[in-house]
């Protein structure tokens, strides 16, 4: 590593659980966290003003949709690392459902070797959980685990058979990665676009019920204790969701959960437009699965907060909310989104960022991540008050399905460091 | 039976009343409408219903506007009830069909919009199969748009009419009881009636089989019933809707046989009713599925009735819009 050393003066350290009291200064050098301490001087260092920002490990994404390969018109895995250093973003899950999916280690090495080359953020694979994510035999996980696959579940497809989801919850083990999981009963979501609710009957539209997500959370409760094994619900969107979750952690079953912003920010009552960018995979829901999750973030039943980057090409979403495909970027916008539940006092700032930065990890069983001397420097540089405002000028990726296209934003990324080297810088 | 006119208003002049204070820009339901605006098309419309029995049943008042009936999902007897409301405007009309599957495939419904739109109507009234494409639609183009039905969601002219049809027939509407019966998850006519008929004090109750119930219904005002019985019970009007057959391979009832027997309207279910309560009807009817025969053929219906209505109720609609837009003619 020939970087530039970099000196960060007069930043707030995060680590990992809590915003430490007083500023300090952080040397960078070589890959690694050099020094941390006050009133540091490097010769030759590029110094940055980090007074009234926070310094925290880089954020881990559980959930992302890279479109490469076959998608790349939508997104691809350089655009994808751009759009989560400016959100950031070091290191993200991707997931299988690309074309050709992702049922094998020739597609996992693609994957990880696209990603190495620009360098610029840790792609990590979801490998799929059945071949062809057809859900009905077991994809090669022990190949894929090799070629860099760090958890396997079929994407977005809802697993309807618990006898496979039980032998890929046991045949992981020995490879020691978790199942992720979609929770929706596709029999009884039916034809469903929204939450089934107050809203879906004013607005004419058919409903998903909590319901067909909850059961299927309880129903992989117990197969995940059966399988003696670890498995993750990679987003939940109820209360019920959240009080099964609660329950089976404190029986010791070894379940994590993790939700996205829009989940945290919004309800059903925001489908009052019909807007296609807030027609999701896993739906918005009332008001009071949101303050369960909000509540389940705070005491630690939901492990992270993932993006649910979904980009959609505008062809894709110029249609008829039935007719459009689901899903919206959020790589770039999670952190503000976030930081409004802490502003409006819904969340404490130190459980939304360790669910961005020691949750995923924990959820992953990587390494937790230090700012301390020595450390790899995968970090972010945060300023909570910053406002931007995500447009043509600013988005990274390659699209722009969001209902927060034009708005004004608080709270960014100002500096993102990938292994030392500067990957962002607002 | 003479038209309910204003005072003030002589029908058969082609002098037309004030349109109300807050201008129709578009007509995408009658959720967002406010009373006054409920009565000021419906005041209008007894006007035009006045019009439609002169021997020459036309006005100048949008010559020279065009009018384009943009349905994707079939329905003849809606386009023909308000191309004909457009031609006594004396507007000029044109219609585009398409099957919303083939639209999806190919061109998106805002290609195909944009591309209406560049050859320069006035008023679009859209029909189409999913719920919100007017509202997409107003978004996108800059013409006034009326909707002629979007999925489950609204259907305000027909919602608009019945209660045009109730307010000639039964005066005042408020403290009136009116039971709409059928498939009210799947209906826009219904969510229109619900949110119509009660800004004007209508007491309104739904029934059907609770698998055609939505989640929450009585959320909008309204009381549902399980079964039919509690809600003819003492209505001033019993309005049915129609069941959908092919619905029936979505497990919402067990056959059409069934459905008759415990929540269709015959002669007996009637005297539940007030005597002289009116039966209604949306069209088209399963005679003997929803509704026996001899109730959709006897006195109480005003069926035929409502039809002819609607005819008024869309003049008075695009009339309105198209005044909202500075499109009828000055002087």
């Amino acid at each position: 590593m020939t970087e530039k050393p970099l000196l960060l003066r007069q930043v707030q350290i995060f680590d990992g659980e809590m915003v430490l009291n007083g500023a300090v200064d952080v040397h960078i050098a070589d890959g690694r966290i050099a020094a941390v301490g006050h009133g540091l001087t490097v010769a030759g260092a590029d110094v940055i003003d980090g007074y009234g920002k926070i310094l925290a490990p880089g954020f881990v994404d559980l959930r992302a949709c890279a479109r490469e390969p076959g998608d790349e018109h939508e997104e691809d895995l350089v655009s994808l690392s751009d759009a989560a250093n400016a959100g950031g973003f070091t290191a993200v899950v991707v997931n299988p459902d690309t074309t050709p999916g992702n049922d094998d280690h020739a597609v996992t090495e693609l994957i990880r070797r696209r990603a190495r080359e620009y360098g610029h953020c840790d792609v990590m694979p979801q490998g799929a959980l059945s071949h062809r994510l057809k859900g009905e035999t077991l994809a090669p996980m022990g190949e894929m685990s090799e070629a860099g696959a760090v958890c396997f579940g079929d994407g977005d497809r809802p697993m309807t058979s618990p006898r496979l989801l039980r032998r890929a919850l046991e045949y992981a083990r020995g490879f020691d990665r978790p199942i992720f999981t979609h929770a929706i009963d596709p029999d009884l979501a039916g034809s469903g676009t929204i939450h089934e609710g107050p809203w879906s009957t004013r607005l004419g539209m058919r409903g998903i019920p909590a319901a067909a997500e909850h059961v299927i959370v309880a129903r992989d409760i117990a197969v995940t204790q059966l399988a003696n094994s670890r498995l993750h619900f990679a987003r939940i969107t109820t209360a019920k969701s959240v009080a099964l979750i609660r329950a089976a952690k404190a029986e010791g079953i070894r379940v994590t959960a993790s939700v996205t912003p829009w989940h945290l920010t919004l309800t059903d009552a925001a489908m009052v437009d019909y807007d296609v960018n807030l027609k999701l995979i896993a739906p918005l829901r009332t008001e009071a699965d949101r303050q369960a999750l909000l509540a389940g973030l705070t005491d630690g039943t939901i492990d992270a907060i993932c993006s649910d980057h979904m980009p959609v090409n505008i062809a894709g979403k110029a249609l008829e909310f039935d007719y459009a495909a689901p899903g919206a970027i959020a790589i770039q916008t999670a952190l503000a989104q976030v930081l409004a539940c802490v502003r409006a006092g819904e969340l404490p700032l130190r459980v939304a960022l360790n669910a961005l930065t020691a949750g995923p990890r924990r959820v992953l069983q990587m390494p937790s991540a230090r700012v301390e001397s020595g450390a790899v420097a995968d970090l972010t540089l945060l300023d909570p008050q910053a406002k931007w405002t995500l447009d043509a000028q600013t988005n990274k990726s390659k699209s722009r399905n969001t209902v927060l296209w034009g708005q004004e934003l608080t709270g960014r990324a100002v500096l993102t460091l990938f292994h030392g080297k500067v990957v962002w810088r607002a | 039976m003479l038209p309910q006119v204003e005072p003030g208003q002589t029908p058969g002049t082609d002098t037309l009343p004030q349109a109300p204070q807050e201008p129709l820009r578009h007509l995408l339901g009658l959720e967002h409408l406010s009373a006054e605006q409920i009565n000021s098309i419906l005041d209008l419309a007894a006007h035009m219903k006045a019009v439609n029995s002169r021997r020459i049943k036309k006005l100048p008042t949008l010559r020279g506007v065009t009018v384009l009936t943009f349905f994707v999902e079939n329905s003849t007897r809606t386009r023909m009830s308000f191309e004909l409301a457009a031609k006594r405007l004396s507007a000029d009309t044109m219609s585009f069909t398409a099957s919303s599957s083939s639209l999806a495939k190919g061109e998106t419904l805002i290609d195909t919009a944009r591309n209406l739109e560049a050859m320069g109507p006035d008023i679009v009234i859209i029909r189409h199969s999913c719920s919100g494409a007017p509202a997409l639609l107003a978004r996108t183009v800059n013409c006034g748009i009326v909707n002629a039905g979007d999925g489950s969601h609204e259907h305000p002219t027909q919602g608009l009419l019945d209660i045009f049809t109730l307010r000639e027939r039964l005066g005042d509407l408020r403290g009136k009881k009116v039971a709409i019966i059928g498939d009210i998850a799947h209906s826009r006519v219904a969510r229109s009636n619900i949110f119509g008929m009660q800004k004007l004090g209508v007491d309104v109750h739904v029934a059907g089989p609770a698998t055609m119930l939505p989640h929450a219904i009585e959320d909008l005002g309204c009381t549902a019933w399980p079964r039919v019985e509690p809600a003819m019970e003492g209505a001033d009007a019993i309005m049915m809707l129609r069941i959908q057959r092919e619905r029936q391979g979505n497990d919402l009832i067990p056959s059409s046989h069934e459905y008759h027997r415990f929540f269709g309207l015959d002669e007996q279910r009637l005297k539940l009713a007030k005597p002289g309560a009116l039966v209604m009807h949306p069209g088209p009817m399963n005679r003997g599925v929803e509704i026996a025969p001899e109730v959709a053929d006897g006195e109480q219906s005003v069926i035929l009735q409502q039809v002819e209505n609607g005819v008024a109720v869309r003049m008075a609609v695009l009339y309105l819009v198209g005044a909202s837009r500075g499109l009828e003619p000055q002087g």
